[in-house]
């Protein structure tokens, strides 16, 4: 009859567990991953973004298999030439001003393999496989650009957020220094210098693949910032100074503990990057200091369908501009809806 | 027995939210007297706070709803009055003071800017009558140097000075009623007696009501008259000070009587706790709410709802089918599920 | 707050330096050299002996940075009369000094902030100053004439599309979050979506072709011009013709600009009003008995307001790289649209003045957005 016994007894597990099982006051645990599937596929449009994403990358990816099936035309060839000849496998020449410009869904000519679906350009080129095609440079650009900013932004906002003082000190002088640069219009003086430099190998000069390094290197800092601070707030929470006073090491700290809970921000801020490096590309090729012609690329498209939709041939502008606002969208929704699934903050109320 | 300032009856609010409608408070029913001082215990989500943002008017739709019952204050139904009218009680007749001082104060106007919004809008004085009164008030908690100090912003203030302002503003209009909804727990212990005992000493000084809310039995052991236990949107026992600690009847104000710590404790008893956590107030068990953390439950406590009743003295309510059955003192958990073993 | 501004304005100086030399050098990687174009041309051979003198052409390219950078910040000619500039900006300087060391409260961030601005209104009412930026390497003309020539067109510009981002998205967020969840938050999310994702040149190119050339095609009315800042008959015309024929050519590429950030202001105002609404203070100001009103006008807004500052200052930086696409679109005589031509020809020192002259800008919108900061939340302590 002493309160120990009392003790022993209300806190006899299996029936206790029984019973609180049975009026659903405690739930079986549930994971973080359990959690995060859960608010994402929540959130509808999120799901849709991603569904639309893998569509294109899928599309995109298998370009060269749906030309070599004749399914889509090359995107560099023009199709036929004023007298309906086909001029498959002929690069096409300048200043030829009476290509006809066939609109969207027109009969293809009997010698090119696919019809027109979005129509075809003023050098005869068909507008749905530029399309597909200059999928390819947005989403390099965007790949690409993603993963510099993930890991230089990480490892400079981690090394700078755990090393306070000296180290923190310089690295986060210079991320100051390169997020102070104007993006737009050093990109642009980068863009336009980049096919001259002649010590460079010409995957960098000439594809998407420079203007990704570019856009890669100018645009870490943010998320270096962000790292930085998570892992500051981090030295100060009670599991890291648990893990350290049991003797993890420095790097054990880092990759068990702190990475891991900064890893939301930077699955969040990388996928925005990924959105506005596309955009990025896109305006320096509107612009002609992109991705150099004859590679197709949505921006120069807008460009080029600008100047035709001024004499009323509107597709290729349409549907260039269409393909990039959509995979822009997507990846802003996609954004979202991880920002959403992804929040600590947001747990699942039990009162 | 006077007119009570506050009679509430039936309350029940309830808020929608994603998984399902939180009955946060289901049907409660207490009434005020003019300078009574009522204590309101229960645990974190027992819904004593929600209570009071009910009697304040603050429940926000959509979200929230108060969906029946009746709050009369000064015999008026606070219930059916317009938004025009409830203004007016609100800040003036009723005031509130709530949790966190850090956070209560608007960070980007001064002191004496907030405190003599409040005085402006209920007394019928001009500007400087107003930072006289200001000025007085925080002369009253106890501020020094209270006219340069009408100047500075909330940051400069400590978490202590700040909720002394927060209970001057309080107080600055002379209400019927004070709700302080755990005013100190944010604050450290030895500056929690001081406001306290400023707080009640000041209100009783105005002759204001007080609805002290709190989580702490002894805190409402040392301040207030009368105490209600809320629990899962709920009061299970209602009486005296003197009754609740040292006549329980509820098995619930018994574990948190246990789970305190007490100078007076001569036999050393060792702590014990109320074993689990409050339950779900979307998903509410059938039966007594409290029956599975109860050692005590027997088979009618699964099916029927207890109602408040009177045990033992006129004033003292518990909702327990078993009260004054239970030798609380007396008996422990294995000795009543002996008990049952032998009865079936 | 003096030592804090000062250190900023010291990190802008580093940044501008290696932004110099970032843009130098690329400019000089270019192969061929900027005065290849000249020399097509036999009669230049005197213009590129001056240039190659004037710019040290002929020495290596750590010298020529040296070169490039003295000249940048060397006034061509100081004389009594046209020094007044320079005066307005030590007298503003030291009046900031004591206002920053004299004043208590969180307000003098304001009176600094009015002093600078009627020091900059005296600069450029008088602006008889001028830097020795040199010659452009294609025959345009003095640099720095250039250069101001068009810096009035890209402020009508830039300022307008800030106006329209501010007045709108700012209210637009502000109503979202006190009717959250209602349908009109829904769309508002919705559209901002769409448009954040919208790059500036199809929004550009799409308002120019349907309201200005497809609308005129379609109904015979001249709603907007395609091109240009003015009408060439400009002068002859009323000031209420005048207003019309501004705003006819305006209002596309300012929307076009403003679009983007419009939705980032209102999603940020939306998130900031949201938080503040759900604050503590907010309802201590509610238990007070305030009307619903006074809460959100007094309470609210003041507190909402303060992230967004630190946003304007961003944005700056953007909207530069908006404007310059815009400028090209619409034909509009900005410095924009003068950075592209520029660049085409590698201009180089017309190139490194616009840069300069863009991240100048940045640079002290910074500093202004952190004061103005200090003004609007008296918490904020400058370290």
């Amino acid at each position: 009859m002493s309160d120990t016994e009392f003790l022993s007894a209300g806190e006899e597990p299996s029936e206790s567990a029984l019973l609180v099982e049975s009026e659903g006051i405690a739930v079986e645990p549930i994971t973080q991953w359990d959690l995060f599937w859960t608010r994402l596929r929540r959130h509808r449009l999120a799901m849709i973004a991603s569904g639309v994403l893998a569509l294109l990358v899928l599309v995109v990816v298998s370009a060269p298999v749906l030309q070599a099936a004749g399914w889509i035309d090359s995107p560099v060839e023009r199709l036929v030439d004023e007298g309906g000849r086909t001029l498959r496998n002929i690069p096409p020449r300048l200043s030829d001003g009476t290509v006809q410009i066939l609109p969207p869904g027109a009969e293809a000519h009997p010698a090119s393999t696919s019809a027109l679906w979005f129509g075809s350009d003023d050098l005869g080129r068909g507008v749905f496989s530029r399309v597909i095609y200059g999928g390819r440079a947005s989403l390099i650009v965007g790949f690409v650009t993603g993963m510099i900013v993930a890991l230089f932004g990480t490892v400079m906002g981690s090394i700078a957020g755990y090393y306070p003082g000296a180290v923190d000190q310089s690295l986060m002088r210079f991320t100051d220094l390169v997020l102070g640069l104007p993006l737009l219009p050093v990109a642009i003086v980068v863009g336009r210098i980049l096919p001259e430099l002649t010590f460079l190998p010409g995957w960098i000069k000439q594809g998407p693949m420079g203007i990704a390094l570019l856009l890669g290197f100018l645009s870490w800092g943010g998320l270096a910032r962000i790292v930085r601070a998570e892992f500051l707030s981090l030295r100060e929470k009670e599991f890291v100074e648990a893990a350290r006073a049991a003797g993890a090491s420095d790097r054990r700290i880092v990759f068990r503990h702190a990475l891991p809970n900064a890893m939301s921000p930077i699955i969040v801020q990388t996928t925005l990057i990924v959105g506005i490096a596309i955009v990025i590309e896109a305006a320096l090729s509107f612009l002609g200091f992109g991705v150099p012609p004859p590679t197709p690329t949505w921006g120069a498209m807008a460009a080029e369908g600008g100047r035709l939709a001024v004499r009323g041939f509107w597709w290729e502008l349409v549907f260039s501009g269409f393909a990039l606002v959509t995979t822009v969208l997507s990846i802003n929704f996609l954004g979202d809806g991880l920002r959403d699934a992804l929040d600590p903050t947001q747990t699942i109320e039990r009162k | 027995m006077t007119e009570p300032l506050l009679e509430v009856d039936d309350l029940r609010t309830y808020f929608t939210t994603e998984e399902g409608i939180v009955r946060a408070v289901d049907g409660i029913s207490f009434s005020m007297q003019p300078g009574q001082r009522l204590g309101v215990v229960g645990e974190s989500g027992s819904g004593k706070s929600v209570t009071a943002l009910s009697v304040m008017g603050l429940i926000e739709p959509p979200a929230g709803e108060i969906v029946t019952g009746r709050l009369m204050f000064k015999g008026r139904n606070l219930l059916e009055l317009d938004e025009d009218e409830f203004q007016e009680v609100r800040g003036g007749q009723i005031a509130m003071i709530f949790q966190d001082p850090m956070t209560a104060l608007n960070p980007v106007y001064t002191i004496g800017d907030q405190l003599m919004e409040t005085i402006l809008l209920h007394q019928n004085v001009n500007r400087s009558e107003a930072r006289e009164i200001a000025i007085q008030s925080i002369d009253d908690v106890q501020i020094p140097n209270a006219a340069q100090r009408m100047l500075d912003y909330p940051h400069q203030y400590s978490g202590g000075m700040r909720q002394r302002i927060m209970i001057a503003m309080g107080l600055s209009c002379n209400p019927d009623l004070l709700i302080a909804d755990e005013p100190t727990t944010a604050l450290d212990v030895t500056t929690q007696a001081q406001i306290m005992d400023l707080m009640l000493q000041l209100a009783e000084d105005r002759g204001t009501a007080v609805m002290l809310i709190t989580h702490d039995l002894g805190v409402v052991a040392g301040f207030c008259d009368d105490v209600h236990v809320m629990y899962a949107g709920g009061i299970v026992e209602s009486g005296t000070v003197d009754d609740i600690y040292y006549n329980p009847q509820h098995p619930y104000t018994w574990g948190l009587l246990g789970s305190m710590t007490r100078l007076d404790d001569v036999q050393q008893h060792r702590l014990h706790s109320v074993r689990g956590a409050p339950p779900s107030v979307i998903d509410l068990p059938r039966g007594c709410r409290f029956r599975p953390r109860c050692d005590f439950a027997t088979d009618v406590c699964s099916e029927v709802l207890p109602a408040l009743r009177g045990v033992g003295n006129p004033e003292q309510q518990a909702a327990c089918h078993h009260a004054e059955e239970l030798d609380l003192h007396a008996v422990t958990a294995d000795e009543v599920r002996a008990t049952e073993e032998v009865a079936t | 707050m003096l030592a804090y501004i000062t250190r900023r304005l010291v990190y802008g100086l580093v940044t501008l330096l290696a932004l110099s030399m970032i843009v130098f050098s690329l400019l000089q990687a270019s192969g061929g050299g900027p005065l290849d174009r000249l020399r097509l041309n036999p009669r230049m051979q005197p213009v590129i002996e001056l240039l190659t003198k004037q710019w040290g052409l002929d020495q290596p390219v750590w010298k020529q940075y040296v070169t490039w950078l003295k000249n940048y910040v060397t006034p061509s000619e100081l004389s009594f009369e046209n020094a007044l500039p320079l005066l307005a900006i030590v007298v503003a300087a030291g009046a900031s000094i004591a206002v920053a060391k004299l004043m208590k409260s969180h307000w003098k961030g304001a009176l600094i902030l009015l002093v600078w601005a009627l020091a900059v209104f005296v600069i450029f009412s008088n602006m008889t100053l001028k830097f020795n930026w040199g010659i452009s390497f294609q025959g345009a003309g003095d640099v720095w004439d250039l250069v101001f020539g068009r810096v009035g067109a890209t402020f009508r510009l830039g300022f307008s599309a800030l106006f329209l981002a501010l007045m709108i998205g700012v209210p637009l967020g502000i109503y979202q979050a006190i009717r959250q969840y209602s349908f009109f938050d829904q769309l508002g999310t919705t559209v901002a979506f769409v448009a954040f994702s919208t790059p500036i040149f199809i929004v550009g190119v799409g308002l120019q072709l349907i309201l200005a050339l497809y609308f005129e095609k379609w109904t015979g009315v001249k709603l907007f011009y395609v091109t240009g800042m003015n009408s060439p008959h400009y002068g002859e015309m009323t000031l209420f013709q005048q207003i019309g024929d501004t705003l006819q050519h305006l209002t596309l590429p300012a929307i076009s600009i403003a679009l983007i950030s419009l939705a980032g202001y209102s999603r940020f105002q939306r998130a900031s009003m949201l938080e503040v609404l759900h604050s503590d203070y907010l309802r201590t100001a509610k238990a007070k008995g305030l009307p619903r009103s006074r809460v959100i006008v007094k309470h609210a807004l003041r507190n909402a307001l303060i992230p967004v500052v630190t946003l304007i200052s961003l944005d700056i930086a953007f909207m530069i790289g908006g404007a310059i696409i815009t400028e090209t679109i619409f034909g509009w005589p900005g410095v924009g649209r003068l950075y592209i031509t520029a660049i085409g020809t590698i201009d180089y020192p017309l190139v490194m003045a616009i840069v300069m002259i863009i991240g100048i800008g940045i640079v002290i919108m910074n500093v202004v957005a952190d004061i103005l900061y200090g003004v609007m939340d008296p918490r904020v302590r400058y370290e």
